[in-house]
């Protein structure tokens, strides 16, 4: 039976799955749906930098054959998807956003792109980003301005601005990002859609283009819970190619959605809770009225540090994304954007204690989150203080409101890279303007279970956010 | 901590770099890493003593066998 485009974009991950395993649905429709998404959006949305349509037909016509030979891979197969283009694909277009790597094609493959197309996966094309996925406004030089869908005169966040983009605009059925500061979380929050963060080492970032490798995560960008912990399953796991990720066994992510949070102990992080926008804080107090009404106990909790963390985030990227960027630095730095640009300049005068000191201080702020960890099974707070801000030509180095904009949202995100803890952004809802609001949820290291199963209860409390007029 | 000033920043982008900018960009990089270099002076106050280096074997053995290979 043929549907109609919008029923087939209408699915997520989950549901879709499910229609292509009983064959009610082919990967071949269901890619070229996709794709006619992405014609008709793309020049407004720019969450594309490079369509792969013809791999991506190839690729639904051969899972399609699987798929009727009854060699269903799992929940990914004939799936179509997204990378940012910051991850490694052999033979295609890889730019990091950059000019600098603006015709560069990688001879193997991001670990994280091989696990999804063993699974099956179709991949549709490289998504925006803001350049080298530094800085939070995906407002690229290069390659465009991307845009929210919400309202397309303000930023979808960054910096995998075009992976949140596509994911509300319904121009992939999941996408993966990168989050180094909030880089996955932040514009899930401005954009309305679920943002994983996982716990630091649990996702290879083997293939994946560093800013700072010791903040780096990779994790998935999706339409629902459910959809995360789907993903997350495909991607997480030790890597023999990155020996920084980790040995720990991977539980069954999906499983822990179906769970209730009767008991489930939440603590309100006291140092992110001032200085909200007035929607937001609304919103914020509603998703915790929710929490407990459905059987949460939640009350306020403290992390002492946790206003440094900030700082130590800021060294250790200025630090450690110069090492990766110097010696173009020295040789193409025009063809940086100027506010990438800038703050690679910033990492020249970062004195080599600070960065020291500032790894040091890691474990002091997550012994103050682990305390708070003794006393609750999650934490939430907001993922951002404001809504989507307007989209400004001016660049986001200058000072002004921008600026203090860009500075207000890492204020809630970056403290758990630097921690490495599990954080999900879920959408709370709409602003009276119609801009999504968003609330994060952080677990104890590698307990992405107790994030999902408290962040499935409460979407399913808070029934659909309403989509946005394209 | 000193205040860090445009020409010490020029004069370190120069001199270790090779690179130069325009005095004014680098007053202004001065005035705006100076925030958050004093923060990092303040991270003392969180009790460091005693606190390692994060470091690990593991990786640097992992890393030393996969190059090898």
């Amino acid at each position: 039976m043929a549907h109609s485009y919008d029923v087939l974009l209408s699915f997520d991950v989950a549901q879709l799955s499910e229609k292509l395993r009983a064959r009610e649905v082919s990967p071949v429709e269901v890619t070229e749906a996709y794709l006619r998404q992405i014609e008709k959006h793309n020049t407004t949305l720019r969450s594309y930098i490079t369509v792969t349509d013809d791999l991506a037909r190839k690729a639904a016509r051969r899972t399609e054959t699987e798929i009727v030979a009854g060699k269903w891979k799992g929940p990914f197969h004939g799936v179509p998807i997204a990378l940012k283009d910051l991850l490694y694909t052999k033979g295609i277009l890889t730019t990091g956003g950059s000019k600098i790597l603006g015709d560069f094609k990688p001879t193997f493959d991001a670990t994280v792109w091989t696990k999804l197309k063993r699974a099956g996966a179709i991949l549709l094309g490289k998504l925006n980003l803001h350049e080298f996925a530094y800085g939070v406004t995906s407002s690229n030089p290069h390659y465009g301005t991307c845009r929210n869908p919400y309202a397309t005169d303000r930023i979808p966040g960054g910096s995998s601005g075009g992976s949140a983009a596509a994911i509300v605009a319904k121009m992939a059925a999941a996408t993966i990002g990168s989050d180094t500061g909030g880089s996955i979380r932040i514009p899930a929050a401005l954009c309305g859609c679920v943002g994983l963060k996982p716990t630091w080492s649990r996702v290879s970032r083997y293939g994946v283009i560093p800013l700072a490798a010791t903040l780096d995560h990779v994790g998935p960008i999706t339409r629902s819970v459910r959809d995360a912990a789907l993903m997350l399953q495909v991607i997480a796991g030790r890597d023999p190619n990155d020996s920084t990720s980790s040995r720990e066994k991977v539980p069954a992510y999906a499983k822990a959605c179906d769970g209730g949070i009767s008991g489930t102990r939440i603590g309100v992080i006291r140092e992110l809770t001032s200085e909200l926008s007035e929607d937001v804080a609304r919103s914020f107090d509603g998703a915790l009225a929710t929490l407990r009404s459905l059987g949460a106990t939640v009350d306020e909790v403290s992390i002492p540090s946790l206003p440094l963390a900030g700082a130590v985030s800021g060294i250790i990227t200025w630090a450690e994304a110069l090492e990766y960027h110097e010696e173009w630095m020295r040789t193409r730095a025009q063809d940086y954007g100027e506010d990438v640009r800038w703050l690679l300049e910033i990492g020249m005068i970062t004195p080599a204690a600070t960065y020291v000191r500032a790894q040091r201080a890691r474990a002091r702020i997550l012994a103050d989150a682990l305390k708070a960890h003794d006393t609750h099974d999650v934490l939430v707070a907001p993922t951002s203080a404001i809504v989507a801000p307007p989209v400004r030509e001016t660049s986001m180095l200058d000072p002004g409101p921008l600026f203090d904009v860009v500075r207000s949202i890492l204020r809630f995100t970056s403290a758990f890279d630097v921690t490495g803890q599990p954080a999900l952004a879920i959408p709370t809802g709409l602003s009276p303007g119609g801009l999504p609001i968003s609330l994060q949820i952080i677990g104890r290291l590698f307990d992405e279970p107790t994030v999902l199963r408290v962040a499935a209860a409460y979407e399913a409390a808070r029934g659909p956010l309403a989509p946005p007029t394209l | 901590m000193a205040d860090l000033s445009g020409e010490t920043v020029r004069k370190i982008l120069i001199e270790v770099y090779g690179y130069d900018i325009a005095q004014a960009d680098a007053d202004a990089l001065a005035r705006r890493a100076q925030p958050t270099l004093e923060a990092v002076r303040r991270l003392s106050t969180l009790g460091l003593d005693g606190i390692e280096q994060p470091f690990s074997l593991a990786v640097l053995l992992g890393e030393a066998q996969r190059i090898k290979r």
